[in-house]
């Protein structure tokens, strides 16, 4: 529709017009209309969130799938699976937040001020695109957690053979890049942010951590 | 369990004249416990804190302290059961076979013990018949001049009132009758009601009524007792409930080990959140009833005297569909209590081989923690 467009019909929206621009890859091996969801979950968080350096994770179609599926089930994706660096840190577990408040005492008793202090800096995450009508069971989060590392690479230059760079942004300065840290040591355990996805294109989104995880004190 | 941690629990157990296993007994598809130490060593030693379920008669609708029995959940006494510390009791079972059966209490001893009860009964209701004889002398004695005072006719009061208690009425008039000048009739009639509805809030479920050969007769609370001459009538007996059932009866002790069959027999049924359940009960959390948050069990990471709760834990089976407003809801919900939503359930991983190789493994339970991302 989008492509034919004709003078009596309205421009297509920005979103469809970012779906269309953005075809699933030939050799993913996931529906469409996941590939779509994922899309659309993108959107929302880079245009209503400020996510950046989003990537889109899938699984590729490859000619020895049918022999290596047995072992490499605990590692496949069951969905296009996106990820991405938000503006602000998403998650502190408790523990990490009582170390920072610790720290910025001292730092604060050591010089008389917080300037100093930086504070917890963003980590990128990982989401699952879901929409509100599906049905969810253990095993699905079970299986979406194998899928996913507890880490998200970092965003690849140019799109590998298994991920797709979504948003052409500038170039990010090399201090910013420096302050992110690849790996705290607080993140220990897998967490993904479950993004639902409603018919009115509404978007929530949750946290969910792989164990039991001890709540925040918001 | 580690030797010192189950040499802690044997002391613990002696100290308060615990004897390992200890019954749970069941009624109404209920799980209770009767004995306060039993409930303090649940609690100190395994984790488990049950519902305290026991109000006061007088004042059932109180609910906020509540005593013994204590209830526990299907889930606790299972695992109570599957540790070996306790062993299940049917108790109705347990009190038909106790009392009436022959190998229960013996003939003599089964007498002994209604004569003790008849015997507690007579004295109760000698005890209540004696209060209300007090109060109704101290009130003839209030009004009894002011009365005759102004009594300037002779005709009982409850003449004028249609009476249907004629026995009631017929006996009291024939006291009078006995001793006309010593009470006005309208004082007695007063403080008969009076003292009549008083007794029959003491004594809530009356006497039975004695059998003496009349249709009509009279409760022993309500006789005349105004007749100088009192006549030292013995009162029926209160029937009395007894307050325990250890003794008279003797505990039914717990069963012979025999097949692991018939042991898994034994076990309390569970819901499918049973896995999830003793999961988190492993890890030392003390899991409470989760009726108040919606959700299976609400998990406290210590006493729940001395924490508040960390998650609202819901278990399922590791294919059970459920809609993702359910967690939306949940974790919602738990996000503004301050508290995590937990999911989880034992985990059936798909291949059968490689179950083996990992030794069971395969039969793990996994949780999930939902928070709200505040964005």
């Amino acid at each position: 529709m989008g492509a034919t467009r004709t003078n009596g019909i309205p421009k297509a929206s920005d979103l469809k017009g970012f779906l269309v621009s953005h075809p699933a890859p030939d050799h993913s091996i996931h529906p469409q209309h996941l590939h779509d969801l994922a899309l659309q979950i993108a959107h929302n968080l880079h245009y209503q969130h400020g996510w950046t350096q989003l990537s889109l994770h899938y699984n590729k179609r490859s000619a020895e799938s049918s022999l290596v599926s047995a072992q490499s089930t605990a590692t496949d994706l069951p969905r296009p699976v996106l990820s991405g660096l938000p503006p602000h840190r998403l998650y502190i577990h408790p523990d990490e937040q009582m170390a920072l408040l610790q720290q910025e005492k001292d730092l604060k008793d050591a010089y008389g001020d917080t300037t100093a202090f930086s504070g917890s800096k963003p980590e990128r995450e990982w989401v699952i695109p879901s929409h509100l009508k599906e049905k969810w069971s253990l095993r699905r989060f079970g299986e979406c957690f194998n899928g996913v590392g507890v880490v998200p690479p970092e965003l690849p230059s140019s799109g590998s053979s298994d991920s797709i760079k979504l948003f052409e942004e500038e170039e990010i300065e090399a201090t910013q890049v420096e302050g992110v840290p690849t790996n705290s040591e607080w993140r220990k355990t897998k967490r993904i942010l479950l993004a639902t996805l409603d018919d009115d294109s509404t978007v929530v989104y949750y946290i969910v951590h792989d164990g039991i995880v001890k709540p925040r004190q918001n | 369990m580690a030797a010192s941690s189950s040499t802690s629990q044997d002391q613990v157990a002696s100290s308060q004249n615990i004897s390992i296993p200890f019954p749970i007994f069941t009624l109404a598809s209920k799980y209770l416990l009767y004995d306060i130490n039993t409930i303090t060593y649940t609690r100190a030693i395994h984790n488990i804190s049950g519902v305290l379920i026991g109000s006061l008669p007088q004042a059932p609708q109180q609910n906020v302290f509540l005593g013994i029995p204590l209830e526990l959940m299907p889930e606790e006494a299972r695992l109570l059961v599957e540790k070996g510390v306790a062993y299940i009791v049917d108790d109705v079972k347990a009190h038909k076979t106790g009392y009436l059966a022959r190998d229960g209490l013996e003939e003599g001893e089964r007498k002994a013990f209604q004569l003790a009860l008849r015997k507690q009964g007579q004295s109760a209701a000698k005890e209540v018949n004696k209060r209300s004889d007090e109060r109704k002398k101290a009130a003839l004695e209030k009004v009894g001049l002011a009365d005759r005072a102004d009594n300037w006719n002779d005709i009982p009061n409850d003449m004028f009132s249609a009476s249907s208690a004629s026995g009631r009425d017929g006996k009291k008039k024939k006291g009078m009758r006995r001793q006309p000048g010593d009470v006005t009739p309208k004082s007695e009639s007063e403080t008969q009601s009076k003292t009549s509805g008083n007794v029959t809030d003491e004594s809530l479920f009356g006497p039975p009524v004695p059998v003496n050969g009349s249709t009509i007769a009279p409760l022993p609370a309500r006789k005349p007792s105004n007749t100088r001459a009192e006549v030292a009538i013995e009162p029926s007996a209160f029937a009395m409930t007894p307050t325990t059932s250890y003794p008279p009866l003797k505990a039914p002790l717990p069963p012979a080990s025999s097949s692991a069959k018939q042991d898994l027999e034994r076990l309390p049924p569970v819901p499918a959140s049973y896995s999830l359940y003793r999961y988190l009960h492993e890890r030392g959390y003390f899991l409470s009833p989760g009726l108040r948050f919606g959700c299976q069990y609400t998990a406290y990471p210590g006493d729940p005297l001395r924490f508040h709760s960390h998650f609202l834990c819901n278990g399922m089976d590791w294919d059970e569909e459920f809609d993702l407003l359910d967690l939306v809801g949940g974790g919602r919900l738990g996000t503004g209590v301050k508290k995590g939503y937990l999911i989880g359930g034992q985990e059936h991983k798909a291949g059968g081989e490689d179950n083996e190789e990992v030794g069971g493994k395969n039969e793990e339970v996994r949780a999930f923690c939902v928070e709200w991302a505040g964005m």
